[in-house]
């Protein structure tokens, strides 16, 4: 086995499950999540000798290949059609799992790249210059969808379930 | 509770993976071939072979032809209206360090190409060049706010905003229809603007698929196909489209057939045909894909007949995939006036 190999072999056992959950997060779609994590990874395996910094190089990846998986035109047109379709909020019996599906419903009530935002600041602690760079967009607009996604965030989940 | 709290909350309660390490890492090793070496039909074949595919690739060839027939008709009887063809209404193109690949998806309501940024992945998607015919509105669902900009080619075009972002520019064409670049972040409005006049209808190529099938229901046309994927409609259904077009994504009605090939991953293992009465899909692995043939309103035994009748190239090698307009019986392309 290559040292290629079995590094990478290594790093995904280690990450793929942050991955998942990263490009989950991203997209709000589990099924769709992996279809990333499957378009992402195996071009770090390619890019493996070439890259420092594998951790960012994956997170930029997997996060840029959930927002595609919301683009493709397949996903636009015919999301209702299809098996992929997103997981409905409905209030369960416990409250964990009724503030978990409450909290993913506000989620996915944010605009793709706002969530991506979000997600890589404050769930992988990247400063708005790394944003900027993985999402290849001006940090300006990384302070935007930041200011807008919290904001959206805080109204969404603070307004009540009746209203939703 | 803090905003990480709350996201990690968020995917607290993941379903099982079903992407294992090995498929990631085979994904790769097939990636990386491909960069070094160029891909071999062989190699999916005999990879296919040990996984199951025979079922496919090995169907009596009294009952399934090696290559679908095409009807080449060469004494053509004179046609009562044109079929509809799934040949693209533009071509790809460069432009300012922009690239916009020849159309890889087309359906009854839309035609659509990828646009890619010089120098960055080639895998990477910085946009997406959709066309529509006339009648159909081009303008996505959900809120947005449009912005009148300066003509294109002499006709009327605007910027359209979504409410959460994402940026568009829209302008007419010659023929009433619609053209429309959507951005990423990665595309400033010149950037757009510098696509769309650089942009020229007619010269498109045939959308080509690697699926083929000999066997579609009677009443069932194609609403869309793609390298990967085909959905296919009710006649009524698809001529309620092509008359009255209506919304870019309309709606499908209850009766579908979607055929695709997906890239495997490692929840699925079964290396026999799966057709059974108890799922609404059958699947079967294909190297490092699976075949899936679904179909709302139709009967299994027919999804089945389907499913047997429908014959992969290799999904990686475009070379060997089949003008979509020949990969299906003729009838599936609905008749337009």
């Amino acid at each position: 086995m290559s040292d290629r190999e079995t590094q990478f072999r290594e790093f995904v056992a280690a990450r793929m499950e942050s991955l998942r959950g990263l490009a989950y997060l991203t997209c709000g779609d589990w099924q769709l999540a992996e279809d990333a994590v499957l378009a992402a990874l195996p071009r770090l395996y390619v890019k493996w000798n070439r890259i420092d910094n594998h951790d960012a190089y994956a997170r930029t990846a997997v996060v840029r290949a959930a927002i595609d998986e919301t683009r493709r035109p397949w996903w636009r047109r015919e999301r209702s059609h299809s098996d992929a379709l997103p997981e409905r909020a409905e209030p369960d019996a416990t409250h964990a799992v009724h503030d978990r599906l409450h909290l993913r419903a506000a989620l996915d009530r944010l605009p793709v790249r706002q969530r991506a935002v979000l997600v890589l600041r404050f769930l992988e602690g990247l400063s708005v210059q790394q944003t900027a760079a993985a999402l290849k967009c001006p940090e300006g607009t990384v302070k935007v969808y930041t200011a807008r996604g919290l904001a959206a965030l805080r109204q969404i989940l603070e307004a009540p379930y009746a209203n939703r | 509770m803090r905003i990480d709290e709350l996201l990690e909350e968020a995917k607290a309660d993941a379903p099982p993976a079903r992407l294992a390490v090995d498929d990631l890492v085979n994904a790769g090793r097939r990636r990386l071939r491909r960069r070094n070496t160029g891909w071999a039909l062989a190699a999916v074949l005999a990879v296919a072979a040990t996984v199951g595919v025979p079922q496919i690739l090995a169907r009596p060839s009294a009952q399934m032809p090696a290559q679908v027939p095409v009807a080449p008709s060469p004494t053509k009887s004179p046609p009562k209206a044109e079929k509809f063809s799934l040949v693209a209404p533009f071509r790809g193109y460069t432009v300012d360090g922009f690239t916009v690949a020849d159309p890889d998806a087309m359906s009854l309501s839309w035609t659509s190409a990828m646009i890619r940024q010089a120098g960055t992945d080639p895998d990477d998607q910085d946009g997406i060049l959709s066309v529509t015919p006339p009648g159909v509105n081009p303008e996505p669902e959900g809120e947005f706010t449009t912005f009148t900009t300066d003509p294109v080619d002499g006709r009327d075009a605007y910027f359209l905003r979504q409410s959460g972002g994402g940026e568009s520019l829209l302008w007419k064409l010659a023929d009433g229809g619609f053209a429309r670049v959507g951005s990423t972040a990665t595309m400033s409005r010149s950037d757009m603007r510098r696509i769309a006049e650089a942009f020229k209808t007619g010269g498109g190529k045939p959308i080509r698929t690697a699926l083929s099938s000999t066997y579609i229901p009677d009443g069932y046309r194609i609403y869309v196909a793609s390298g990967l994927r085909a959905r296919f409609i009710t006649a009524a259904k698809a001529e309620e489209i092509l008359t009255n077009p209506g919304k870019e994504a309309p709606d499908l009605g209850g009766n579908t057939i979607s055929i695709k090939l997906e890239q495997a991953n490692g929840g699925f293992s079964n290396a026999k045909d799966r057709c059974s009465e108890d799922e609404p899909e059958c699947k079967v692995r294909v190297g490092g894909y699976v075949l899936v043939v679904s179909g709302d309103g139709v009967k299994p035994a027919e999804r089945q007949k389907i499913f047997e009748s429908v014959r992969p190239a290799n999904p990686e090698d475009p070379s060997t995939w089949t003008p979509a307009d020949e990969a299906y019986p003729t009838f599936v392309r609905p008749e337009v006036s």
